[in-house]
């Protein structure tokens, strides 16, 4: 009886399993049907992309130069920063941490013109830096990171500055081991949002040259022939390859789910 | 159910993709976005008639066709500035040793297409040889 039970339990799970894969799949496949759908109307224009709209290469490395450097730069700043907030014991450290919680909650909106006043008094619109700067410091990756140093060993770190003094080796040694899994998650949402800009190259920049991919594709019908489809897909690759290279960094216990 | 999460896993990670695979792709692309960088133009006006021009004076009679010319005509394309050939009627006047002088159908600006490596269409985008 017990055994019919239990097959009769097994059958049913494994056909409720069998149901929500499917609707899971069903749910994927409408996901990936405007994806599905670009590649396939960007057939037979690569032509007219690749080899009579050459804006389109400054723009392509552009987005890659900006996604690249901002998230290197982002990293070493938010990691020595998210460790003083979440191990330092000092005076405002809440305080601290809850204007950057403020601050990631704002839209881009409402600190753009601030934004634009600050750059234009430093003299760096219209400048690679212009862009580079404002973002290094975004409280996105501080936030996220912070959250997860809380959880980190406090005796490995003991054990490093036991051998040294210096703060440097104690984050190198000691936490960005520990915390090397959350590090890759921020990293990639780090990459993908620096990459996917829009209205800082818009606003702050007037020259195509120093604009980036999302401005092309979203001034497409400038330009003559079919030229969005292609831009989109090729658009797309660099942050596939980077997710499929990393992407297995955030299925861990200790990764995304964190977030 | 761990029997049946235990075998999907175990699909999963055969259908992953292995790092080198990964790498190699990645190189191919960046190394093809790369090349495109600096080659795409060059590729693009290997295809394009090679011309010389010169201003009004005394046109040469292998630059003129039934009664037309091509003069050269700047147009901004896909966001940067492109030569293109634009076909104008004329009326040829004074005929010299070296060709024809024209009477009328240009204007004293124009810039008239005196050799091309190729045949020259209304509205073609051509290339200039200095």
């Amino acid at each position: 009886m017990a055994c019919k039970k239990e097959k009769l339990y097994y059958k049913t799970s494994k056909l409720s399993f069998i149901f929500i894969k499917g609707i899971i799949n069903v749910i994927a496949i409408i996901f990936i049907l405007p994806v599905l759908l670009t590649v396939i109307k960007s057939a037979g224009h690569y032509r007219e992309l690749l080899f009579d709209c050459f804006i389109f290469y400054p723009m392509f490395w552009n987005s890659l130069f900006y996604a690249t450097v901002i998230t290197i730069i982002q990293m070493a700043v938010i990691i020595p920063c998210a460790f003083g907030l979440s191990n330092g014991k000092f005076r405002g450290r809440k305080f601290i941490f809850f204007i950057y919680v403020i601050l990631m909650m704002m839209p881009f909106q409402v600190t753009m013109l601030p934004n634009y006043i600050g750059l234009r008094e430093l003299g760096i619109l219209n400048t690679r830096t212009g862009i580079i700067l404002p973002m290094v410091f975004s409280p996105f990756g501080l936030v996220v990171m912070h959250q997860y140093m809380k959880k980190i060993n406090t005796s490995v770190i003991e054990a490093v500055r036991l051998e040294t003094n210096s703060v440097i080796t104690v984050i190198w040694k000691g936490v960005v081991p520990q915390v090397k899994t959350c590090i890759m998650a921020v990293f990639l949402f780090t990459f993908a949002e620096c990459y996917n800009m829009l209205e800082q190259p818009m606003l702050f920049l007037k020259e195509d040259n120093l604009k980036t991919l999302p401005v092309f594709i979203s001034q497409a019908d400038k330009y003559e022939g079919g030229v969005l489809f292609p831009a989109a897909v090729i658009y797309m690759i660099p942050v596939f390859l980077l997710y499929l290279s990393l992407g297995k960094n955030l299925e861990g216990r200790t990764g995304a789910g964190n977030l | 159910m761990q029997e049946i999460y235990n075998t999907t896993r175990k699909k999963q990670e055969k259908l992953s993709i292995p790092p080198v695979i990964i790498y190699v792709i990645t190189i191919l692309f960046f190394g093809t976005m790369a090349f495109l960088t600096f080659k795409a133009r060059d590729i693009h006006e290997k295809g394009l008639p090679h011309v010389k021009h010169q201003k009004l004076g005394i046109i040469p009679k292998d630059a003129i066709h039934n009664n037309q010319v091509f003069i050269i005509k700047t147009m901004v394309k896909n966001g940067e500035e492109r030569t293109f050939a634009e076909a104008r009627v004329i009326k040829t006047g004074e005929e010299t040793k070296e060709g024809y002088k024209i009477a009328s159908g240009t204007d004293m600006w124009d810039s008239i297409i005196t050799f091309s490596d190729r045949e020259l269409k209304d509205g073609a985008e051509v290339v200039i040889i200095k």
